[in-house]
């Protein structure tokens, strides 16, 4: 004979005749099973007792036509989408195409680069490399300036006639057209 | 002391499990295909045989007319978008009712409730039996009685009770064991009567 009390599984099962004899002898001798038994039991009788109330015959019909009629604007919409998606991504691709051709040409390398007028240097302060090449400046300003450092002006100057002369045939030579 | 005086034979009888292990029908699969190969009017034979039950499984969630025809309607929307991922593992109305409970759901926590839900663990307010009501009125507060019950409890209710299918269909439905399914059937008939009687007071 059982002692424990039934579970909620078992005295489910007790309810649908499903239970094994023992269950069933349990519940005839225990007040506590028999009483949580009756509980269900009426309120599965009270849930019996109540329908949904039924609508008129003719709803049924339109309830079809209504899931009907969803269901083909629903696929006119998807018809719709199915041009207006790929113009829109078409649409979104060009505009994303463009600056981007745009930013290419203007980026593209170019055999002589030019320099960017602004530097992402970070400031003065912040710049630790920036000591060092200070100590390069200074120590380059103690050396002798180069011929090639020079201005023309100031080499033209120091020519000899017959170097001048040579200077000019060759420019000559070379720059045809050229006002000497 | 005998069961059957505890529990009346027609109790035993409305409860009993008399369908047949669920799996696609022939009819069924003939209109399931016909519907993954674009024929929308094999659809249309689908809903003329779940509307009714659809109808009433939503009307016992959201307890109007007006709600269950829009809930309804959107599950078969819902079913009809879906329906080419459809293989069959379970039977079509297995997989209806899963959706038909997953959009009622969904509608309930859209909308604010207007009586809290119950706790899970219920305290009997009284020892006693149910006192004679007005039909209509029990069948009201009846109604109001599973609305209040915890969501699993209600959805295991009304899909056994209302709809007779077995605690295997439910458990699939439900995405549970058999045993959950009857534990929380049986909570939710001792919850109901509970809270009939409380709402008698």
């Amino acid at each position: 004979m059982m002692s424990r009390h039934l579970t909620d599984v078992t005295l489910m099962d007790v309810m649908e005749d499903a239970a094994d004899a023992a269950a069933r002898a349990h519940v005839e001798e225990c007040a506590a099973c028999a009483a949580r038994l009756r509980e269900a039991g009426g309120g599965l009788a009270l849930a019996r007792e109540t329908e949904v109330p039924e609508p008129a015959p003719q709803y049924w019909e339109a309830f079809r036509r209504n899931v009907g009629r969803r269901i083909e604007g629903e696929g006119s919409a998807r018809g719709w989408r199915w041009v207006l998606v790929p113009t829109l991504a078409t649409a979104a691709s060009l505009a994303l195409l463009v600056p981007a051709l745009h930013r290419g040409v203007a980026t593209s390398p170019s055999p002589n680069p030019v320099l960017a007028a602004w530097s992402a240097l970070p400031p003065a302060d912040q710049d630790d490399g920036l000591e060092v090449l200070e100590g390069v400046a200074l120590g380059d300003a103690d050396l002798p300036v180069v011929d090639g450092e020079r201005s023309t002006v100031e080499s033209l100057a120091e020519l000899s006639d017959e170097e001048a002369r040579d200077v000019g045939e060759a420019l000559r030579t070379n720059l045809p057209g050229a006002v000497l | 002391m005998t069961i059957e005086s505890l529990v009346s034979p027609l109790v035993l009888a409305a409860t009993r499990a008399t369908r047949p292990p669920s799996g696609l029908r022939d009819d069924e699969r003939e209109a399931v295909e016909a519907c993954q190969r674009g024929e929308r009017e094999a659809f249309d034979r689908l809903v003329e045989r779940f509307q009714r039950d659809i109808y009433r499984l939503c009307y016992r969630y959201v307890n109007n007319h007006e709600d269950a025809n829009d809930v309804a309607q959107e599950v078969f929307l819902k079913a009809y978008r879906a329906i080419r991922r459809f293989r069959g593992d379970s039977s079509f109305s297995t997989w209806l009712y899963r959706i038909a409970v997953n959009t009622c759901l969904n509608f309930r926590s859209s909308r604010k409730p207007e009586t809290e839900e119950l706790p899970e663990a219920l305290a009997d307010p009284r020892a006693g039996v149910v006192t004679s009501l007005e039909s209509e009125e029990r069948a009201r507060r009846v109604r109001e009685a599973i609305r209040r019950l915890p969501e699993k409890q209600r959805a295991t209710l009304i899909l056994k009770v209302y709809h007779d299918l077995t605690h295997e269909e439910v458990a699939r439905i439900l995405g549970s064991t058999v045993g959950t399914v009857k534990a929380n059937l049986f909570h939710a008939l001792g919850n109901l009567r509970k809270l009939v009687l409380e709402a008698g007071e």
